[in-house]
């Protein structure tokens, strides 16, 4: 049963004379509840997938369907309740807003919903401890480090609780710790509230905690590999991949 | 050089925007300053009313007002625009690019593109000039050609000041590299930051209510603190009230943008329940960025609003003060002293104008000694002036002709005293006293005192007092002499006719009669009358009311016109500046707009919040600086007149409308601007 259908994708940036074509004619499926990662060298097309497949950008030739809903049909309106509903999204670079403070950026999504403030408050406590923001949250973002804003901006797309997540390197600016307790409360949420988590990563050991990997090259899909065993032994799998799929574009 | 010549290119690219909102705020302060100027100059303008007005003076005065807002103005932009580019210039720096370098840059760029926009502005001023000229010739009633050409004085009085200001401002741009650390170029950020509300500022918020609400205070109170300020001052110097009023004013709008402002919302921002509900919490902290970034801006608007809508009640008063004028100078078609009325009557039969109806009043003129009471034993120095009596049945019967007259009562030992409405002031504060060298005068009490003047108030020498019948006839007086008031029939059909002959009286009105001054002790000082030599004391012989109705409008009509010019101009301006700073400020928070839609926030929310934010930036300005402007009407009232409420409303209510208008532009290009983007 199928949850995400990308069905013949293909992205072409630029008009005429400065076309470059970032996807080509990319063809997969994902599963309700599945934790997929996507890797690939820079510049192969990662962000403009994950950005396709999350509705922000819209694919020039093919189809994405979630829920057996083409989404690439749907009309201004029918998006945004799409987005506002059931998509979080963690963006490469982070995109919090300067003049919002870290706590008002957190909880925008659910102030658009106008949910009521005890609520607000509620959801804010909750997640502001698991990500370890207390301290900040009355800050302006260029008052806190990058890694601090990435948390925050991680904070803002799970707040909602949507259905799926899409993260563009959630780990990128974290410490270690950091970014295994992020792993870590990203998987709890995967598992126990079946939310389906969709992650572009270039790290091997953040990737580990996918059950599923589809590496891409040059737009293309190159190698997809499964977890089945110990998280070592796929992190292993994932540095002979990553060998052998070699370095960027060029 | 060649690479350095391809950067600039770029980055002349790049900053495309920046550059325009530059040229085209430099191109509108050409405009307007040219057209005014230009204006002023114009002979035929200045020339062509008959009345001695001020004309060529007023309008000067004004440019150079106008020169100094324009000034500020364009520092303004310009300053923003420099701060914009501080990053770039950080980018040269870091490239190697020697600072001397970077500084002619900075300053040729600056000077090309001042005159490129002296050019604009030059062309569009001279279109224009020409169209205020014919409105303003239109509004003071003078039929003229209008075939103003470009005056050479003006253009080359406004090239010169103009590339005085440019060269200013780019001595000022290239300093930047001088005085700026390369790190702090780096590091000016556009985001916001938590701002310090330390103890001063906190404490210069409540000054700035303190600093705006003392002389709303003075100005709600003013007509009865005046006499205090005059006893204070010694002086009759309204002017030195009204300016610290205002230079209070000033100071307090610029403190309530920079410290009550941001400490308002910062409280309101911690309101969640008021907060946290859609896309309140953008528009607002949108504003709140705006309101921070453009507080300079903002001040200057506020004042500029307040300055036009004050202005406009002024044009209201002097309305209502033109028709009692009118009134007040002129109550009959014709009147004329005793030495005239005999021509008077000639030239009225000579033109076949019919006499309706004819009142006489009689006068004697008398010394009188005035002195001021310093303390309980002292006095200042007795002055001796003329004082003209006339008698209570007289008056009265004076109400006849003239329909403003108020009744009056005179009990054998009183009297009245009219006097002009500025001399009431001065009777107020201090202790006069006065005396006659007729005993049967010094036993009277003034009953009250009036302002306006049967036969109208330039018919007398000084100041009137009305008097019992019995005590006029008691008095001795050398100087008499009478007035006599004339109605004619259709009188509309002669005040619209071209017939001219008004006008010759009118000039003959002018050689006025003199009384001469002689003797020196109060015991021997005689009056009398004499055509010979000029002295201080003269009252006019013949009126001639539709004489005085033609000048009072065009009078009126000339500063009406130059209060809507000014005041309109300067608000269209700044509106348009703010417009586009808006749009330059937008193109950088994109992203926002982008990360909106990426959330899920609709088209229809996203117009939503454009509006409100921007709502909220025109809203604050318009209502401090029409609070301001409400208060400033007790000046009007205390000083001059009552204004007129029609007036007002109709001036007010086009201005808000205008301002709207404004309003509603700005939001659609900003919200067409996003929603297209996307
Ligand atoms: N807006 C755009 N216009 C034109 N080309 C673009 C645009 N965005 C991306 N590209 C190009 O498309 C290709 C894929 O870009 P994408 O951002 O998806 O790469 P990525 O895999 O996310 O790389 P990285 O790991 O560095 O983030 C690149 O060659 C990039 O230059
Ligand atoms: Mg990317």
């Amino acid at each position: 049963m199928a949850f995400i259908e990308v069905d013949h994708v293909k992205k072409i940036y630029g008009m005429k004379f400065n076309r470059s074509t970032a996807i080509d004619n990319i063809s997969f499926v994902i599963d309700p509840g599945e934790f997929v990662g996507i890797m690939g060298p820079s510049g192969a097309g990662k962000t403009t997938l994950l950005n396709i497949m999350s509705t922000i950008d819209k694919p020039t030739f093919g189809h994405i369907k979630i829920d057996n809903q083409d989404v690439t049909q749907y009309d201004e309106k029918k998006l945004s309740e799409f987005r506002r509903q059931k998509l979080g999204f963690i963006f490469q670079d982070f995109n919090l807003l300067n003049s919002l403070t870290i706590r008002e950026n957190i909880i925008l999504p659910l102030a658009l919903d106008k949910l009521n403030v005890a609520t607000i408050e509620e959801k804010l406590a909750n997640i502001a401890t698991v990500l370890n923001l207390n301290t900040i949250l009355e800050r302006f973002p260029n008052e806190v480090s990058i890694g601090q804003q990435q948390r925050a901006a991680v904070a803002r797309a799970i707040i909602t609780e949507p259905k799926m997540l899409f993260a563009d390197e959630p780990t990128g600016s974290l410490d270690s710790k950091a970014a295994t307790e992020l792993l870590q409360y990203l998987t709890d949420v995967n598992e126990k509230q079946k939310m389906t988590l969709m992650m572009v990563t270039h790290d091997a050991f953040t990737a580990s905690y996918c059950k599923r990997i589809i590496f891409i090259k040059d737009g293309h899909v190159f190698a997809e590999i499964r977890r089945d065993g110990q998280r070592k032994d796929f992190f292993q799998k994932i540095i002979d991949m990553q060998a052998a799929i070699g370095g960027g574009e060029q | 050089m060649k690479p350095l010549a391809n950067i600039v290119l770029k980055s002349v690219r790049r900053s495309f925007w920046d550059y325009l909102i530059y040229v085209i705020a430099s191109s509108i302060a050409v405009t307007v300053y040219f057209s005014f100027l230009s204006m002023s100059f114009n002979k035929e303008l200045t020339q062509n009313s008959r009345v001695e007005l001020p004309i060529s003076v007023t309008l000067q005065i004004s440019s150079f007002l106008i020169l100094i807002f324009i000034a500020c103005f364009m520092m303004y932009t310009n300053l923003f625009v420099a701060k914009r580019r501080e990053k770039e210039i950080a980018v040269y720096h870091l490239l190697g690019v020697k600072k001397s370098q970077i500084a002619a840059m900075l300053f040729v760029e600056n000077l090309i593109l001042g005159n490129i926009a002296l050019m604009i502005g030059l062309a569009v001023g001279a279109l224009f000039s020409k169209l205020f000229a014919m409105i303003l010739l239109r509004a003071m009633v003078i039929t003229a050609d209008t075939n103003i050409i470009v005056s050479w004085r003006s253009l080359i009085n406004t090239v010169l000041i103009f590339n005085v200001i440019f060269l200013v401002m780019s001595v000022i741009n290239s300093s930047i590299i001088y005085r700026k650390q390369l790190i702090s170029l780096f590091t000016h950020n556009d985001g916001a930051s938590n701002e310090h509300f330390g103890s001063f500022k906190r404490l210069l918020a409540i000054v700035s209510l303190f600093l705006i609400g003392v002389p709303l205070y003075l100005a709600v109170n003013f007509e009865e603190l005046g006499p205090i300020f005059n006893i204070w001052l010694r002086r009759n110097d309204y002017l030195l009230v009204i300016v610290m009023i205002a230079v209070m004013i000033i100071l307090g709008t610029l403190l309530v943008f920079y410290c009550l402002i941001p400490i308002l919302l910062r409280l309101m921002q911690k309101w969640h329940h008021f907060m946290y509900r859609g896309g309140r919490l953008l528009a607002f902290s949108n504003l709140k960025g705006n309101l921070r970034q453009n507080a300079v801006m903002l001040s200057l608007m506020t004042l500029l609003i307040m300055f036009s809508l004050s202005a406009f009640i002024g044009m209201a008063t002097l309305y209502s003060y033109a028709q009692k004028t009118i009134d007040q100078v002129a109550p009959a078609h014709f009147i004329t002293d005793n030495y005239h009325l005999a021509t008077v009557k000639k030239v009225l039969k000579e033109n076949q104008l019919e006499i309706k109806q004819q009142v006489t009043g009689h006068f004697k003129i008398i010394p009188m000694r005035t002195s001021v009471q310093l303390n309980q034993k002292n006095s200042s120095k007795p002055k001796i002036t003329p004082i003209t009596i006339m008698s209570e049945s007289d008056y009265n019967r004076a109400r006849r002709i003239q329909d403003g007259l108020e009744s009056i009562k005179i009990k054998s030992d009183e009297s009245i005293m009219i006097l002009h409405k500025l001399a009431r002031y001065q009777i107020d504060g201090e202790k006069q006293l006065i005396h006659f060298d007729q005993e049967s005068l010094n036993q009277l009490k003034i009953q009250k005192y009036q302002s306006i003047f049967p036969y109208g108030e330039t018919h007398y020498v000084k100041n009137l007092m009305i008097v019992d019948d019995k005590v006029y006839n008691g008095v001795k007086s050398d100087t008499r002499y009478n007035l006599t008031a004339i109605d004619i029939k259709k009188y509309q059909a002669f005040a619209q006719s071209e017939n001219d002959f008004g006008h010759k009286l009118d000039d003959q009105a002018k050689e006025q009669t003199y009384l001469q001054l002689t003797g020196t002790s109060l015991e021997n000082t005689h009056y009398n009358f004499s055509a010979q030599s000029k002295s201080r004391y003269h009252y006019q012989n013949v009126g001639v009311r539709k004489q005085v109705a033609k000048n009072v409008t065009q009078l009126t009509g000339f500063f009406i016109y130059v209060t809507c010019f000014i005041s309109i101009i300067l608000v269209v301006a700044t509106c348009s500046i703010m417009m586009l700073q808006q749009m330059v400020d937008l193109r950088q928070n994109q992203k926002t707009y982008s990360l909106m839609q990426s959330l899920g926030v609709t088209n229809k929310e996203i117009r939503r919040i454009v509006y409100q934010q921007t709502a909220g930036l025109f809203l604050i300005p318009v209502i401090l600086g029409s609070i301001e402007a409400l208060f400033t009407f007790n000046i009007y009232v205390a000083l001059f007149d009552l204004p007129n409420i029609n007036v007002i409303i109709f001036f007010w209510g086009t201005f808000y409308a205008m301002y709207y208008g404004l309003f509603l532009i700005t939001a659609h290009v900003l919200n067409r601007i996003i929603n297209n983007r996307n």
